[in-house]
């Protein structure tokens, strides 16, 4: 937590400190605690490089454009996407898609955190991810979890600098693939009942230490061993062995199949925030090649997982958000590849506060610019924030009140319950 | 009648003040800036291990607690402050600090970390003061290599390099003026970022040979700019900020190299004019205020855990400090000490102010900055490891035959260099991240409850804590514990619990030994210096 806040008329409360270790009631004006108190949950999955919307959500079939794969329909009728999504077709009831996604940057390299901070008005200042800005206005103050979770693949980690302005303690614990951290094992020589006594002991030590002290330093310290202890007792939640083989079958076996499944427990288990990562989306060459192989491995489980959030009535306050950083060129390349295409592009949205089996925004025909319904990345942000029931979203940031997301913008209500 | 009064007491004070020793200014200047109410003085056992671990990087042992707590004379203090500042702990100490302080643990294989300790280490071992250490890491002449480390491992990017330059040595963020002049802080224009960038533009890390080092172009000429919110366009030459615009040596084509670039023999040339040399010759001189007052600032912070101007990259005029005469008072000191380090941190340690207590003095906290109570801040991941270290009784086998701080901290690196390594990831911040705050982490945590050297370290063995506290009868248990870990006495609650403890687990005593040991290891006391 901040190197800012520790200003002369902001020092930390022990409230903000704990807040801060667990991403939690800081930072935030006008927070409101029945929004914490409700226990909404996000799952963002990020489809890294840019998915193309032609192979998905937006399909233009026989265009001068459109690809070789068809349209098929949905659960809902009038409603149609590629071909290369028969799982989530199925599922369509419960999705709205917002075809009208124009943006800014078609740079990967800039372009990924400015379209997960939101792009907001430049303010000199770093905004906050997606996850660090939702876990800062609703998880729980009592959570026992790390609120904000990126499960990756390659390597995990602490991604501090996904906090910006929160400071690195909002952070996202990155588990590569799909891995616990390290050192969540406790070694067989310590059994349960001594790691306990051990741990009463700290507690008793601290407890004496803070008489007459600052406390907060004490009760942060306190509250990172009580997580750790949280996280060592659901070790279990990592280990997807423990699934039937029937489930780890319908979402898949390989790595985002494993990575959906994982996400899915740990919403279960109460996690605020989990973001799910998949790379290798930039198809320049061989486009069509690759969306069958990609879509494949992203839409299986995609889809079981939100008939399994339906299933188990979590869908109504979990939010699910499917995106890119931009999406592809209408134009097929001279190696059958699309380009970077943040003029034009889609997203699908479900659960906690959105409509169900809705479309939004138009393409024009050949799907080369938006013709109905354009909205920006911060609309989509005021549009999170309102489905999760955060009013007026802002933060506090050296005295300064700042909005949580673009100034000009308001959320899409037609996709809002 | 008031104004009189002030005039006659400045007239008449004004060359006594001067002969105050520097540590006396400094509580005056605190005196002066808020009215108390104070904590009182930190007790001795408090202060043994505050400046140890501060001058020394580590805890004391219980041996040295014992000893300064039995010792009557009436200036201990000032005597340890001595002993710990010759001593061959304190070059070690100062060498991690400044590693983290101006590099913020970068590290690139082109700049070899060992190559850069041992260049601190050797520094502060010599008694180098700080304005010359500075000037070498700016001017970056290559000799020895380490020197290159600031533009190295930052790959000569010279927008990364004005910043850094701003912030670590003039104390100024200055990032958001490299597009227009600051939004909301005044002092920062944006002609004096370029006027600053125009000193490192031209520099650029190349392979010379076998090594990477640091070469620099011919002058490019003044470097235009203009501001995201207008199109006047501007023009400066390398400038420092609130400094001249330097003049540059015109040459005729051709003429402009002391050494011509030979691509061939890969040797980029070496021009006449060095705009880098300058820039270290003006920066660091004791007449650039900001440079002088960052220094400052940043020293006492070390001892401190927090700068009179905080945070330590924002000094400017709407960043008002809560003792705003204070850090006169050091600027002045630290000219007059001539950038002796050690001079000046003996001063800081000899205040009343580094000695107070962080014991409340009332039910209210005093405002921050006030100095009027001791920081409570955490160890850095070196303190940390060594600490542990220390209290489990590994350490002094493999100190105990080192005389020089060299010998001292290549053993310290041999033995515990891979356990460095993780306490770094667990405990520090990621590279070109400042560490200052207080952050304790799930990653922390998770370490120290599960990391099988630490328990290990737990284990009877070799005349080591464990071992120690097996052969003592359970009264006996805490008051070695607590000396060895806490560097303190144990309380008589504290007692009663160990000895509680230690009965219930009956027959276990080596499970229950561990138990007791790790709470405190873990504990939070032990996790900051209070």
């Amino acid at each position: 937590m901040g190197y800012e806040c520790r200003s002369q008329d902001h020092r930390l409360s022990r409230r903000q400190l704990l807040g801060a270790l667990a991403g939690a009631a800081t930072g935030s004006l006008g927070l409101a605690d029945e929004v914490r108190a409700q226990n909404k949950q996000v799952l963002f999955l990020w489809l890294d490089g840019g998915m193309s919307q032609l192979e998905s959500w937006d399909p233009k079939p026989r265009t001068e454009f459109g690809g070789p794969f068809r349209a098929i329909p949905t659960t809902v009728p009038g409603i149609h996407i590629s071909e290369l999504m028969p799982h989530t077709a199925r599922q369509m009831q419960h999705l709205a898609i917002v075809r009208g996604m124009c943006t800014r940057d078609e740079n990967h390299s800039t372009g990924v955190p400015l379209i997960q901070r939101g792009d907001p008005r430049n303010r000199g200042v770093t905004y906050p991810y997606l996850g660090a800005a939702v876990s800062n206005f609703i998880a729980p103050a009592n959570a026992t979890l790390p609120p904000y979770i990126h499960i990756k693949p390659y390597g995990g980690g602490f991604q501090y600098g996904d906090g910006g302005f929160l400071g690195p303690r909002f952070g996202a614990l990155a588990l590569g693939d799909g891995q616990p951290p390290i050192h969540i094992l406790r070694p067989e020589t310590i059994a349960e009942d001594s790691d306990a006594a051990r741990n009463r002991l700290r507690a008793e030590a601290n407890r004496r230490f803070v008489e007459g002290r600052r406390g907060e330093e004490a009760a942060a310290y306190d509250y990172s061993f009580e997580m750790a202890q949280q996280l060592m007792r659901r070790r279990e939640l990592f280990d997807l062995d423990r699934v039937p083989a029937a489930v780890r079958d319908r979402y898949g076996r390989h790595p985002l199949g494993r990575h959906l499944l994982l996400a899915r427990r740990l919403l279960e288990a109460g996690i605020t925030f989990v973001k799910v990562t998949s790379f290798h989306w930039d198809t320049h060459a061989d486009n069509f090649h690759y969306h069958i192989d990609l879509m494949n491995q992203f839409e299986r489980p995609f889809a079981a997982l939100i008939q399994d959030l339906a299933d188990r009535g979590m869908l109504d306050h979990t939010l699910v958000i499917a995106m890119s950083e931009f999406g592809r060129t209408p134009k097929i390349n001279e190696k059958l590849g699309r380009d970077h295409w943040p003029a034009a592009w889609s997203l699908a949205l479900a659960g906690c506060g959105i409509k169900k089996g809705v479309v939004y925004g138009r393409t024009s025909d050949k799907g080369s610019s938006v013709a109905d319904g354009q909205v920006d990345i911060g609309h989509l942000f005021h549009t999170i924030f309102a489905a999760l029931g955060i009013r007026n979203p802002r933060y506090r940031v050296r005295g300064q009140p700042l909005p949580a997301a673009h100034d000009d913008m308001a959320p899409i209500r037609e996709v809002l319950l | 009648m008031t104004r009189l009064t002030i005039v006659l007491l400045a007239l008449h004070a004004g060359p006594l003040l001067a002969q105050e020793p520097l540590h006396r200014r400094i509580d005056d200047a605190i005196a002066s800036g808020f009215k108390g109410p104070f904590a009182k003085d930190a007790d001795h056992a408090a202060f043994v291990r505050r400046v140890h671990l501060d001058l020394a990087g580590v805890i004391p042992t219980a041996a040295e607690v014992r000893q300064f707590l039995n010792d009557e004379s009436s200036n201990k203090r000032a005597a340890l402050i001595d002993r710990l500042l010759a001593g061959p702990d304190f070059p070690r100490r100062m060498q991690e600090a400044f590693h983290v302080m101006l590099e913020e643990r970068r590290e690139v294989k082109e700049s070899p970390l060992a190559d850069w300790e041992d260049f601190l280490l050797t520094s502060f071992a010599s008694g180098k003061p700080f304005d010359q250490l500075a000037r070498e890491i700016l001017a970056a002449d290559g000799k020895p290599a380490a020197t290159n480390k600031f533009y190295v491992d930052r790959n000569g990017e010279p927008h990364l390099i004005t910043r850094d330059v701003a912030r670590l040595f003039l104390g100024r963020d200055v990032e958001c003026s490299q597009c227009h002049d600051h939004p909301t802080v005044h002092d920062y224009k944006q002609a004096d970022y370029f006027g600053l960038y125009a000193f490192v533009n031209r520099s650029f890390v190349a392979k010379q040979g076998k090594v990477t080092g640091l070469a620099e172009k011919v002058s490019p000429g003044q470097v235009d700019f203009e501001s995201v919110f207008d199109t006047i366009k501007m023009k400066t030459g390398p400038r420092l900020p609130s400094g001249k615009e330097i003049v540059e040596p015109a040459y005729a084509k051709g003429e402009e190299y002391l050494e011509k670039p030979n691509p061939k023999e890969g040797k980029p040339g070496v021009p006449k004019f060095s705009s880098r040399a300058v820039l270290a010759q003006q920066l660091t001189s004791a007449k650039n205020s900001a440079f002088v007052r960052n220094s400052a600032n940043r020293l006492w912070y070390l001892m401190m855990g927090q700068g009179v101007v905080h945070p330590l990259d924002q000094h400017h005029s709407d960043n008002v400090p809560a003792q705003p005469k204070l850090l006169d008072v050091l600027a002045e000191g630290l000219v007059e000490l001539k950038f002796d380090v050690k001079a000046f941190l003996r001063e800081i340690a000899l205040s009343a102010a580094y000695q107070r207590s962080s014991m409340l003095p009332g039910k209210d906290e005093p405002p921050t900055g006030t100095f009027a109570v001791a920081e409570l801040r955490p160890l850095s991941p070196e303190q940390l490891l060594y600490s542990v270290a220390q209290a489990t009784g590994g350490l002094e086998a493999v100190v105990r035959k080192t005389a020089t701080p060299a010998e001292r901290a290549g053993a310290m690196r041999t033995k515990f260099g891979p356990s460095l390594k993780g306490f770094v990831t667990a405990f520090g911040n990621r590279p070109g991240e400042a560490e200052v705050a207080f952050q304790p982490s799930l990653a922390g945590a998770l370490y120290l409850s599960n990391d099988r050297v630490i328990l290990e370290w737990l284990e009877p063995k070799d005349g080591n804590l464990a071992a120690r506290l097996a052969k003592l009868t359970d009264d006996a248990v805490a008051e070695e514990m607590y000396f060895s870990i806490l560097s303190r006495p144990a309380t008589t609650a504290e007692r009663a619990e160990t000895a509680a403890h230690l009965r219930t687990r009956g027959e276990q005593r080596t499970l229950a030994l561990r138990e007791l040991c790790w709470a405190l290891l873990a504990s939070t006391e032990f996790r900051l210096n209070h």
